[in-house]
């Protein structure tokens, strides 16, 4: 009894550790910023996570399954250039326009999650490969050429906001609500968990584990459309070399939140406020003109107290 | 439970970390000056100069330099933010920037397009926005200082064909495509080109993204593609003229095929001294910041009212004024 009190004990204190951080780094912002703490560089922060956040979201669905999804930042640069050219030359409306480039992402993840789940190949390499078919493929699209005169509404999605929340903010919010109801309520999700957990004991119980492992990259690949869309409209054009390094991003929210890289333990809250911190770390540095090599070096140094803590939890 | 703990203080240890980080990083820029001071600015304390550039190249890192000394004669406090070859990331900066309420802000872009909406977010906070070194793509005036490039790529193109008496091959090494140095320094090289329809042949261009070992690998491939038919490599930046001699040494052929850069960069003018690069094109970078901080300075002071592109003087380096380069700006 009191072994299973201690548990929880180390839970909440595990839980809000990250949450006690997040605070602690605000307070300490708001201390030597002036600028930190005003509506307008809040409404900054929450915008400027949202394609971190969302790709990181698919990364942990990836990540519970024990896999890894390198391939995110070049799923990323196709579907936005499609986006732009199809926005650009085919006369679709808008939101066909936005459906084509989340669905060409999810065949994307399609991709990776086949060689994966039905060939049985590591999905360090299977993604590796996508990585470099991905960006060779937008390379292609667009002749090595920015696509820009995008329409002036489809740029509203990158800038606007609605009820005074930037829309890329909204669209997070949705796709974590998305996802979490995925996770915790459907059977779906809680089979995502067993198949982390220990595939063989999930394959005796009758679980399709194949299936799973696909889907989890198609989800995956998912995300990468929307966090294109949005990108697309942010900087208003296609562009071939978007999205470089953002697997790196979405992987490190995703192990500061607390999912374990081998499967079968994580929260997606976790993982958003994951997102938050390195968010506000990004945006503090930049408010504090902190060069940009040391805020990797800040980053890196998060990174390995995250997963110093998550190896000791597992001790 | 004690490994936890001290898992635990490591972080806030960093944490602590990063806030002594991020002080002494204010400490330093602003001179001693504390960030609280900084909101209440009045014009007498001078402007402060928000910055972001596409990457700290080794052209950036000099051009910075220039920025900061103006910045300093001025009475300045310059922001210098460093986008990481992100377009993303740079709108993020400039909004940063925006929340931060610097005065004016000077972009040296990722992409000349990515960098548009900028543009509509510093006219909305009434902040204005200089560019420089990379041209925005657009039809609207807008504040630039930035390096001649089709006159660069005049230079380079029209010195190569002199070189090899007017007639013969070339190929064209190209810098990312769609980048406004590489548009208007391979317009340049086709202003030369014009002139000699029928005589200069292009047997090829393609971009190596302004490297050394992708030039290297593309030259070596073309020294076997047209074996023998090469006279002269025309390269959009000296790295990749250097990976371009390079494979030329490999193959011996140094002496037989002439290469020409721009940028004047300390390995080029090097390689000029050593004769294997013919000549190079050369853009104060220096004065190039320079000139940009001057800019933000009148604009904000009223003295300059006209949205204007201004161009920085292109020099030709060859053997005989290479050392200029060397005893000054390259010196030890």
């Amino acid at each position: 009894m009191s072994e299973k009190k201690k548990g929880i004990d180390k839970k909440w204190i595990q839980t809000y550790m990250l949450i006690f951080i997040v605070i602690g780094l605000v307070v300490v912002m708001a201390v030597v910023s002036p600028n930190f703490l005003t509506t307008t560089n809040l409404l900054n922060v929450v915008r400027q996570i949202a394609i971190n956040g969302i790709l990181a979201i698919g990364m942990t669905v990836v990540c519970l399954t024990g896999g890894i999804d390198l391939s995110v930042g070049s799923i990323v640069a196709f579907s936005g250039i499609v986006t732009a050219g199809l926005l650009r030359d085919s006369g679709l409306p808008m939101i066909v326009v936005v459906l084509i480039a989340v669905v060409v992402g999810a065949l994307m993840g399609l991709y990776n999650g086949y060689f994966v789940a039905y060939w049985n190949a590591a999905p360090f390499v299977v993604t590796l490969s996508m990585m470099t078919i991905g960006r060779g493929m937008t390379y292609v699209y667009c002749d090595g050429r920015p696509i820009s005169n995008l329409p002036t509404n489809f740029l509203a999605i990158g800038k606007g906001s609605i009820a005074g929340i930037p829309v890329p903010t909204i669209i997070l919010i949705i796709v974590f609500l998305l996802a979490s109801v995925m996770l915790t309520k459907l059977k779906f999700g809680r089979y995502i968990y067993a198949v982390g957990g220990n595939d063989n004991a999930a394959m005796v119980s009758g679980i399709n584990v194949k299936r799973i492992k696909m889907m989890v990259y198609v989800l995956s690949g998912t995300a990468c459309g929307i966090a294109a869309i949005i990108l697309t409209a942010r900087v208003s054009a296609g562009l071939p070399t978007a999205g470089s390094g953002y697997e790196l991003d979405a992987i490190a929210a995703t192990v500061i939140g607390g999912t374990s890289l081998s499967g079968g333990r994580g929260r997606l809250w976790g993982t958003i406020v994951g997102a938050i911190l390195l968010g506000i770390v990004n945006n503090g540095l930049d408010l504090l003109n902190v060069s940009s090599f040391y805020q990797q070096i800040v980053k890196g140094l998060i990174i390995l107290g995250a997963i110093l803590i998550d190896s000791k939890r597992n001790q | 439970m004690k490994k936890k703990v001290l898992s635990m203080l490591l972080v806030i240890a960093m944490t602590a970390g990063l806030a002594m980080g991020c002080s002494s990083g204010v400490d330093e820029d602003a001179g001693g000056e504390t960030a609280g001071t900084k909101s209440s600015k009045s014009k007498e304390d001078g402007y402060t100069i928000g910055c972001t550039v596409y990457y700290m190249t080794e052209f950036v890192t000099l051009m910075v330099e220039g920025m900061q000394s103006r910045a300093d004669d001025l009475g300045c406090d310059l922001v210098m933010l460093d986008a990481g070859q992100d377009a993303q990331n740079q709108i993020t900066q400039v909004e940063n920037l925006i929340a931060q309420k610097v005065d004016v802000i000077i972009v040296a872009a990722v992409d000349s397009d990515a960098i548009l909406p900028a543009i509509e977010m510093c006219d909305q906070a009434g902040i204005p926005l200089i560019g420089v070194n990379m041209l925005f793509n657009t039809d609207e005036p807008y504040h630039y200082v930035g390096p001649d490039d089709v006159l660069a790529g005049e230079l380079e193109m029209q010195n190569a064909i002199d070189k090899i008496g007017g007639e013969g091959n070339v190929v064209i090494l190209e810098g990312p495509i769609g980048q406004s140095a590489q548009i208007q320094r391979l317009e340049g090289n086709e202003n030369v080109l014009a002139k000699y329809e029928g005589k200069i042949e292009v047997l090829a261009q393609q971009t190596a993204n302004w490297s050394r070992e992708e030039a290297l690998t593309l030259v070596e491939n073309w020294l076997e593609t047209f074996s023998g038919e090469i006279d002269a490599i025309v390269a959009h930046n000296d790295e990749m003229a250097l990976g371009a001699i390079q494979a030329l040494e490999a193959a011996g052929l140094t002496d037989q095929i002439v290469v020409t850069g721009v940028d004047a960069i300390l390995d080029g003018c090097n390689a000029i001294s050593d004769g294997t690069l013919l000549g190079s094109v050369y853009q104060d970078a220096a004065k190039e910041g320079s000139d940009a901080v001057q800019k933000a300075y009148d604009v904000l002071e009223g003295t300059l009212t006209e949205k204007e592109l201004s161009y920085i003087d292109m020099k030709w380096i060859t053997k005989d004024n290479v050392d200029e380069l060397l005893t000054t700006i390259y010196a030890e």
